[in-house]
């Protein structure tokens, strides 16, 4: 068992079927920058964020950033927030245990 | 003073406290878009003493809920007393409230407790925010219902029917009293705030500043 979680990402326009696929094959969960932010970040509902039907379930070992009840996102740079880098856009990366995957 | 931005400062923020109110109670100018996370709601803030805020609610925050969002650099011990400046500048009252930075974050008050009740002073705030939204900056009783119910949560004690009024229920009543009482030092009509008009109001000039200093109005 990690030290955080469970979380969950609903579908959603960039959470999308292929992209559970991907996160399940890989274990990690990436994130972008997010609208009007200032660095890539992974973000997640929290358990008393509402869950979907279709939704990927993950714990991890990266402590979030920053979290309430609902939401917790975790910014590039913070501690063990990884980098990668897909079609030159800039993304943060936490490696994470998927454990539930509706989104098939 | 709060000012109602147009858009973001792209400052990096972080969610410190959840509100039990809707977005659309808290801003007549509401930013819609869809980044990596979900669909989102926003509203975008500053005061006067630089601190700048975000009000937020995504996809599968729970209704009636909005959550506020405060600079990530802010040091943590001036996280609690940013909060409780915020919600003074919005008017909000801190029952609302139901959860802040350092609270447990595997609870959470209720969004809607069975036994809250819309206050006299909070209505009154609600009918100048529905005649703002109306381009003639008027509204009738039944528009002010309608648009009360849209972005304020009715509890059960809300809905209880009035023992003086039974056709009414007490949340309907104590809007009534808002607009039909003019006399009393907290009246609306005796700020200046509205004019009366028949079976409504119209905001005036002045209610449409004292909107603005709240942030609700552009």
């Amino acid at each position: 068992m990690l030290n955080y979680g469970v979380f969950h990402r609903n579908e959603a326009t960039h959470q999308t079927r292929e992209v559970a696929e991907l996160q399940v094959k890989t274990q990690e969960i990436w994130g972008r920058t997010p609208k009007d932010g200032f660095a890539p970040t992974v973000q997640a509902y929290r358990p008393l964020g509402v869950k979907q039907g279709r939704r990927i379930e993950f714990s991890t070992d990266v402590k979030p950033g920053a979290e309430s009840p609902y939401e917790a996102w975790w910014y590039l740079g913070g501690a063990n927030v990884e980098e990668r880098i897909k079609d030159q856009e800039l993304f943060a990366c936490i490696p994470v245990e998927i454990s539930l995957n509706t989104q098939v | 003073m709060l000012e109602n931005l147009a858009r973001s400062s792209g400052a990096p923020i972080a969610p410190r406290a959840i509100f039990s109110r809707s977005i659309e109670y808290f801003s007549a100018r509401i930013h819609v878009f869809v980044d990596d996370f979900d669909a989102c709601k926003a509203a975008y803030f500053s005061s006067g003493n630089h601190i700048y805020f975000e009000l937020r609610k995504y996809a599968s925050h729970p209704d009636t809920s909005t959550t506020l969002y405060l600079s990530l650099a802010l040091e943590e011990d001036k996280i609690i007393s940013t909060v409780k400046t915020v919600v003074d500048a919005l008017d909000l009252p801190w029952s609302a409230v139901v959860w802040y930075w350092s609270e447990d974050l595997a609870s959470i008050r209720p969004l809607l407790e069975d036994h809250s009740r819309l206050r006299e002073r909070e209505a009154r705030e609600l009918v100048l925010k529905v005649a703002a939204k109306s381009p003639d900056r008027t509204a009738t009783m039944e528009e002010i219902r309608s648009g009360v119910s849209s972005f304020y949560p009715l509890s059960k004690a809300d809905r209880v029917r009035s023992l003086t009024r039974p056709a009414e229920q007490l949340w309907q009543q104590i809007l009534r009293n808002v607009v039909s009482h003019r006399g009393g030092a907290n009246s609306i009509f005796v700020r200046g705030l509205a004019e009366k008009l028949g079976n409504g109001i119209r905001i005036t000039s002045d209610g449409l500043r004292h909107l603005k200093r709240s942030g609700f109005i552009p």
